[in-house]
């Protein structure tokens, strides 16, 4: 049998917020894009979230996630891109060929550029190696979203969240407002991974206790979850201070882990600081021709962040269909002292090109409060970031603003007073 | 179901009582299978590392020795019949130093006296010629070229459903509670789901095995829980692990190995503790990095591979240490116990030998009859998904609608595990049957589309779903003054 074959300019695997936005760019400058994503509609993650909080830096307001993703598909929609929904991308070539499946059947699709924006998830429980018996009741907070907004029901009646990110205070939230009982959310670090604004709406508001520095020693109960039995960090094997709290769902939340299972069939050199492939500033990946960008290069910051993510890579590949890829000049950007990862991880220009301004995404190793980010190159100071609380979970922007061309490495460190003490106490309220 | 008589009940659906059930509907007979459980295969048989032994390293001369011999013998002939994978990879058992090395030499002569005389002594560098990932203090190797791998769930749900086609019956969610005393001709079994009598009972209860012959009035053999602690790590793993590696065996068990499966993973495991509690399958911590230790020592390369499951299951140990397969006339009772670790390699010489032992108590049954083939399930473990195949697609839209993306189970497959001729109705039967949520999200993408594809086909509301058991729910209803009420939301804000 023969398998159909077409060809576009631009393919994007993933219609959640990097993917859209980029498609919408590419589409009003008339490239001929066709978007491809697995599910019946497209918006990704933000799609299975009913709770507020999207598209403050893009549409200056704060829209229900299926809002959000509803006004990025239609934009996209309205540019003139087009969707493959309920498509599955089973490969991509280094020849940026893309096979894909579909009810309407197996089919080749042939593109001068592919941007993969496949996103992240969460980690499980297997994971994470929590020991205890496997009943049922066990969820992450992704689950448990498309449960809530798919099909309207609920994961269980009393709740535990472990995992203080943001997803996991919301969830709290959500929860509570749909009719459950959530009697704790518990974090393994010694702080809290969310916003503090997010722990007072979704949590001090409304009575929800957050247990910092406790681990899960175990999961009860042998049908359906009867508890979950917990212990604060120091407490190494003891029992002396253990927890139990009664419940019959467990929700994991947070730890993502980028979605990296197509790039790295396409054969792209990963990071091993992000998971996600290398990428330089145009968020071209090693292969030319091959984009990444959103929470698949740094899983996971916010939504708005994966979309601004997306439109740079458009313009990536606007360059790189006009121009081809640019190739005279490579620097690497490394990350130094105090700093775990840096996204993009190279730097490159064409020939006789000028300096260029490029915003590196900076993860920290540790939770800085305050945080001082410093770029270097040799001696001199490329930029310099600040932030108040800086935590590994979410990136610090730093705004480089000419870059010379040079093959001199860039250095990123980060400074600040470590956000948890040696006694395990931590400096923020 | 007719509560009838039956000329032979089996207690236990797993892979020693659906390969006895397959044995004997080759004779037409009327049987009947009682399970506890809500799916075939949920016992022992589920946590077993999948291998198909050769039998090389058993006690020679023994009962189980000779059945694991022969039941290789048997699964190589009938596994594609089956529709069952077979993948011959070969093991290899490594010495890391000069103490295991000799023992290396023990276990050559073992492997020939077993009549395994295709073993071969390695050196160290025919070792690393075949795993070029070999730790750097090996001393020496033994090749098993015949070892091989299936799916140990898939195995008992194939004899299973061709014992179902062929007439046997199935009873799921039936507990034994005890029997009535015989009156030296039949049996009656009391269940949760009534009481059914028949000529003869065959108990193949597994871990359980002796409390129901205790209730029949076999009191004289025990049984202890051993726990074994797996993990399964990510398909990146694959490349590094060319066959099955094997430590050289303690006196204690086996010991840790690491085992390519037919899905494209790598299993570690099982560790090995006798335990009191035959209900206690919880993993700790200190098991499961015990299990991970064991496979490093074997595997360094797989030190940062992700793990995306780890489970832990109970093998039934007898106080011999080997099988008793017995036939007690006067309680009508057969008993298949103490069959650990080796039961899934035996099974089906296990079944004949029981059919054997019913025929030299004068019943007429027939040992070579022929069977109705299991019908062809929509994927077997080992071949490309129907996603990916054209034709397959072309046939029916459905398969090209892709649930679960880890593993690529296409809507169509979840569909048809409801058609199958064993019927059952949860969540985990459907991650056996298809290994849908198996993957590396383990549900992340594909449980509530699951879900739902479940709650149509069943027939049942969402909250009815359950994981496993019958108290295993899943989820429960929103109250309706909330739902839907995220969307009005949305409709304002637009």
């Amino acid at each position: 049998m023969t398998v159909k074959q077409s060809r576009v300019d631009v393919a994007i695997v993933g219609a959640g917020p990097a993917g859209l936005a980029a498609a919408s760019l590419l589409a009003r400058e008339g490239v001929a894009v066709v978007v491809v994503d697995r599910e019946a509609e497209p918006g990704g993650l933000p799609a299975q979230c009913l709770h507020a909080g999207f598209g403050l830096w893009r549409y200056r307001r704060l829209l229900p996630g299926r809002a959000f993703a509803r006004r990025l598909a239609e934009e996209a929609e309205r540019a003139g891109a087009r969707f493959a929904v309920e498509t599955t991308v089973l490969h991509v070539g280094a020849d940026r060929s893309l096979l894909v499946t579909s009810p309407a059947g197996v089919e080749i699709l042939h593109a001068r550029a592919v941007v993969l924006a496949t996103g992240c998830r969460e980690s499980p429980r297997p994971t994470r190696l929590v020991p205890g018996s496997r009943p049922a009741g066990v969820y992450t907070t992704g689950i448990v979203q498309r449960l809530e907004t798919f099909l309207q029901v609920l994961p269980g009646r009393t709740v535990a969240i472990v995992g203080s990110d943001d997803p996991g205070l919301v969830a709290a939230a959500e929860l509570d407002r749909l009719g459950c009982r959530v009697v704790a959310v518990v974090e393994e670090r010694p702080y809290r991974q969310g916003y503090w604004a997010n722990q007072f709406w979704s949590l001090s508001r409304r009575q929800i206790p957050l247990l910092v520095g406790y681990r899960v020693r175990r999961i009860l109960g042998d049908e359906r979850v009867t508890g979950l039995e917990v212990a604060p960090w120091y407490d190494a094997e003891g029992s002396a201070r253990v927890i139990r709290i009664g419940c019959d769902t467990v929700i994991f939340s947070g730890e993502f882990l980028p979605e990296n299972t197509l790039a790295r069939q396409a054969g792209l050199l990963l990071d091993p600081a992000t998971g996600g492939p290398v990428i330089d500033q145009w968020f071209t990946t090693e292969v030319p021709g091959i984009f990444a960008c959103g929470n698949l290069v740094h899983a996971a910051d916010s939504a708005d962040r994966a979309a601004a993510d997306g439109e740079r890579a458009a313009r990536g590949v606007l360059r790189y269909l006009r121009f081809g890829a640019a190739t005279a000049c490579v620097a690497s950007v490394r990350a130094g002292n105090g700093v775990r990862a840096v996204v993009p991880q190279r730097l490159r220009w064409s020939s006789g090109e000028g300096p260029a301004a490029v915003e590196l995404a900076v993860r920290v190793a540790e939770p800085l409060r305050p945080a001082l980010i410093r770029a270097r190159r040799g001696a001199a100071v490329l930029g310099r970031a600040a932030e108040i609380v800086a935590k590994p979970q979410r990136s610090v922007p730093l705004d480089l603003r000419a870059v010379a061309p040079s093959e001199e490495e860039i250095i990123v460190t980060a400074w600040g007073f470590p956000l948890v003490r040696a006694d395990g106490k931590v400096g923020e309220p | 179901m007719a509560a009838g008589k039956y000329d032979f009940i089996i207690v236990g659906a797993g892979v020693i009582g659906c390969a006895i059930a397959r044995e004997l509907a080759r004779s037409r007979c009327r049987t009947l299978v009682l399970e506890a459980a809500l799916d075939v295969g949920e016992g022992a048989s589920k946590a077993n590392s999948s291998i198909l032994h050769t039998g090389f390293d058993t006690k020679p001369g023994t009962l189980e020795s000779r059945l694991v011999t022969e039941g290789w013998q048997l699964w190589q002939e009938e596994a594609d019949e089956l529709h069952l994978p077979f993948q011959q990879v070969g093991a290899l058992m490594l010495a890391l130093d000069d103490r295991e090395l000799l023992q290396l030499e023990h276990w050559w002569t073992t492997a020939h006296r077993n009549g395994v005389t295709d073993v071969e002594r390695l050196s160290p560098e025919a070792v690393r010629e075949r795993y070029p990932l070999a730790p750097s203090c090996v001393r020496g190797g033994l090749l098993i070229p015949r070892e091989s791998i299936t799916c140990t769930m898939t195995a008992v749900i194939a004899l299973a459903e061709q014992a179902a086609i062929n007439g046997v019956e199935f009873l799921l969610g039936a507990r034994v509670l005890g029997f009535e005393p015989t009156n030296g001709a039949q049996r009656t079994v009391l269940t949760t789901r009534g009481a059914f009598t028949a000529r003869w009972v065959i108990d193949a209860a597994g871990l359980w095995a002796d409390e129901v012959a205790a209730w029949a009035g076999v009191n004289d053999f025990h049984l202890t829980p051993r726990k074994g602690e797996f993990l399964i790590l990510d398909k990146t793993a694959r490349t590094k692990v060319p066959c099955i590696l094997l430590p050289v065996p303690s006196e204690v068990s086996k010991g840790i190995l690491v085992t390519p499966t037919v899905y494209g993973n790598v299993l570690l495991g099982p560790t090995a503790d006798d335990i009191s509690d035959k209900h206690d399958r919880t993993a700790s911590l200190a098991g499961l990095q015990r299990a991970r230790q064991g496979a490093l020592r074997l595997a360094p390369d797989l030190a940062d591979e992700p793990v995306i499951a780890t489970y832990a299951g109970l093998r039934a140990v007898h106080a011999s240490g080997g099988y008793q397969i017995e036939i007690f006339p006067r309680e009508r009772l057969v008993v298949a116990a103490g069959i650990r670790s080796t039961g899934l390699s035996s099974a089906l010489a296990v079944a004949r030998f029981v059919v054997q032992l019913l025929l030299e108590r004068g019943e007429s049954l027939c040992t070579g009859g022929p069977l109705q083939p299991r019908p062809r399930p929509a994927w077997r473990p080992g071949e490309p998904r129907p996603c990916t195949v054209p034709e397959r697609v072309a046939e029916c839209p459905g398969y090209g609608r892709v649930l679960c993306l880890c593993e690529l189970v296409s809507e169509e497959e979840i569909r048809s595990v409801f058609r199958r001729p064993i019927r059952s109705r949860t969540l985990d039967a459907v991650r056996k049957r298809t290994w849908a949520t198996a993957g590396r999200c383990q549900g992340f993408y594909c449980m509530a589309a699951i879900l739902r594809v479940m709650s149509e086909e069943l027939e049942q509301p969402l909250p009815a779903l359950v994981k496993s058991t019958e108290q295993s729910w899943l989820t429960c209803q929103m109250a309706q003054a909330v739902r839907g009420c995220g969307h009005d939301r949305e409709a304002v804000s637009r």
